[in-house]
């Protein structure tokens, strides 16, 4: 294919995600990626399947540019691959296969979060005082949930810095008739005894087990374990991502740094990550749409995903 | 769904009436007999049903199974014998239904290699405690000293299988107040010959640190790893964990449980039995002044237990959730909500 037809390509890639993104400020950034690349399959002429791999690829790597979760993007792509290809390739049909898979993954990946909610929900007792750290969408539908379910439960919020997503949470969760208080980011400690139970959402779940989220989830998980609260994770397996970080080194550049400071910053030591890891022992359960698992058993999901 | 013949039916009404009732008063030999009776009931249930497809069966089987868990909403091991059957149905059926083409032979043979395959883990669970007996030599050794705590059939034979290999140990019973079943295990123990100390729970952290190991029985375990087991099991855990000993659980794999105790407000986790142990009927004007309680059980988090010794051998607690995935199916197991 000719060069100047890739760029016309690529800012049709990212006009038709990034209007996805705004339109819908639900939605998940790897959904947003998968129901783009649906749509770039629909248009797509690839003859073979490694053609169509290459555009997939291709497609990736131009959403990666954008400033919206790394680790998000990046697992949704990867497991949409691995699916859509899992299929019968000697079939010369094969495109019209693919992309059937294709949409089937992606409602999966749209009805994973409802299907969460209903298991998490479970864990919130009427009365309950919960923890969560800024805003995350899958835990405010699981707050739904219980409250749908006439459950009273008091939730503190992190402000969370630096884009204090927190006050969004307070006011989405206080439109539902929860009530609410933001808390300083230091005050996680201070808060900490009168919490029953911290939940958080994910970026990206690693194979340890372990999860990359919005930076200061790391030293919550710490202070829950310290004071024996159980720490809960709650999240769509389509953000299970093959790392194994082993600390917070480890973890690659591109899902600690938005892609626009990686372009511009020379100096990453003077920039702040905007994610951390918590490694697994700090995680006690993460309710997934596969169930409701331990740590360990998400390189055994992985696994059945992979290999 | 009408169940076939009219006499057969109203019978099985009535066994399962009576296994209820026993339930309600709480008269049923051990964990292992609840386990044996729920399974009779259902491959009398799952034989006298007419069904046409598995989904009919499922559903009959599930409703039934729910009148006989009303019986004892905290008794984990009806739900677990429940799910799994469901299970061995869907697994039949799947089985079946690949090899044959046309549904009346997949009817036809279906109900036959259910109950075939029903009976097998019944035959299995019978086996159970024998099985998990024989490994005792591998985790028992020569002048080792042993805490446990109250009376369980498993741990029992556990021990007496070590006696009889002529392994030379000690074992140290607490008594488990207020029911002292401990009483009950250390007599049984002694008349085996295996050096028996009988200790109060007070005893336990004087003890804690000239033991080597922790062998207890367990009511059921959680889909965490977490115990549901006799109260006073946690603070055993917890001491013993203080001092780095290793807290081995014994259990038959149909005690483990698809279920989380997510709080301790769990809806049907504990019991409570009546307090007549502890405050006499005698001291009855106290009763207004003071409350007395008797839970039955404690909740041990899966952090304190090193190992499950199952008759399936030795598993690590983080491996149990992969336990109830191959046990269970999640569409048969719903999680209790607390309201």
């Amino acid at each position: 294919m000719p060069s100047h037809r890739d760029g016309v390509v690529e800012t049709e890639i990212l006009t038709n995600f990034n209007k996805l993104m705004d339109e819908n400020p639900d939605m998940s950034p790897a959904v947003a990626a998968v129901t783009t690349l649906v749509n770039l399959m629909k248009k797509s002429n690839a003859g073979t399947m490694s053609e169509l791999r290459d555009t997939i690829h291709k497609a990736e790597e131009v959403m990666l540019t954008t400033d919206y979760s790394y680790t998000s993007i990046h697992s949704g792509c990867d497991q949409f691959l691995r699916y859509i290809t899992l299929a019968n390739t000697l079939d010369t049909n094969f495109q019209k296969i693919m992309l059937q898979r294709g949409q089937s993954f992606m409602d999966k990946m749209i009805k994973a979060r409802e299907s969460i909610a209903k298991l998490a929900a479970g864990f919130i007792d009427d009365g309950a005082t919960i923890l969560t750290h800024g805003h995350s969408r899958v835990v405010l539908e699981v707050m739904k949930t219980a409250a749908n379910q006439k459950k009273r439960f008091t939730v503190y919020v992190t402000e969370s810095s630096p884009d204090k997503s927190g006050y969004q949470m307070e006011k989405e969760l206080t439109k539902l008739g929860i009530p609410t208080v933001v808390i300083l980011d230091f005050g996680i400690g201070y808060i900490m005894e009168k919490v029953q139970l911290v939940m958080v959402g994910a970026e990206g779940v690693m194979e340890s087990g372990g999860i990359i989220n919005k930076i200061g989830t790391y030293p919550i998980a710490i202070c829950a374990k310290q004071m024996n609260k159980p720490f809960y994770v709650v999240t769509e397996s389509f953000k299970f991502v093959r790392e194994y970080p082993l600390n917070q080194m480890d973890v690659p550049d591109r899902f600690k740094y938005r892609a626009s400071k990686l372009k511009s910053s020379k100096d990453l030591s003077k920039e702040h990550p905007i994610v951390d890891y918590t490694p697994p022992e700090y995680i006690d359960l993460l309710f997934t749409d596969l169930g409701v698992l331990t740590s360990s058993a998400v390189s055994d999901e992985l696994i059945n995903m992979y290999c | 769904m009408p169940a076939g013949d009219g006499d057969k039916a109203n019978d099985l009404k009535e066994r399962i009436a009576l296994f209820v009732d026993e339930l309600k008063k709480g008269t049923s030999q051990g964990s292992c007999d609840v386990a044996i009776k729920t399974i009779n009931l259902l491959i009398r249930i799952i034989s006298q049903t007419k069904f046409s497809t598995e989904k009919d069966l499922i559903r009959h089987v599930a409703a039934e199974g729910s009148k006989i868990q009303a019986g004892d909403p905290s008794e984990n091991i009806i739900g677990n014998i429940i799910f799994r059957v469901l299970k061995i149905i869907r697994d039949e059926w799947r089985e079946i239904s690949q090899a044959n083409d046309t549904e009346a032979q997949i009817s036809h043979t279906l109900k036959a290699s259910i109950i075939e395959a029903v009976s097998e883990f019944k035959t299995e669970i019978e086996g159970c405690v024998d099985n998990i007996a024989a490994l005792a030599p591998n985790y028992i050794n020569e002048n080792d000293v042993v805490l446990t705590i109250g009376r369980s059939r498993t741990v029992e034979a556990l021990f007496k299988h070590a006696a009889s290999k002529g392994i030379k140990f000690q074992v140290l019973v607490s008594e488990c107040a207020p029911f002292y079943k401990g009483h009950e295990m250390a007599k049984n123990l002694a008349q085996a010959k295996i050096n028996t100390t009988l200790i109060t729970e007070c005893q336990i952290g004087i003890v804690m640190p000239r033991v080597n190991k922790v062998v207890i029985g367990t009511h059921s375990i959680m889909a965490n790893g977490g115990l549901k087991a006799v109260t006073g099991t946690n603070i055993l855990s917890v001491l013993a964990k203080e001092t780095n000993k290793p807290v081995i659980v014994c259990s038959s794999m149909y005690k483990l449980s698809p279920l989380f105790h997510s709080t301790p407000k769990h809806a049907s986790f504990n019991k409570f039995a009546t307090p007549s142990e502890i405050l006499d009927y005698e001291d009855a004007e106290l009763l207004s002044k003071v409350e007395v309680m008797a839970p039955i059980f404690d909740y041990v988090p899966p952090h304190l237990v090193y190992m499950i010794l199952s008759n399936n051998g030795a598993q690590p607690v983080s491996y149990v959730y992969r336990l109830v995935k191959d046990f269970y199916h999640p569409d048969d197991v719903e999680q209790p909500t607390n309201s």
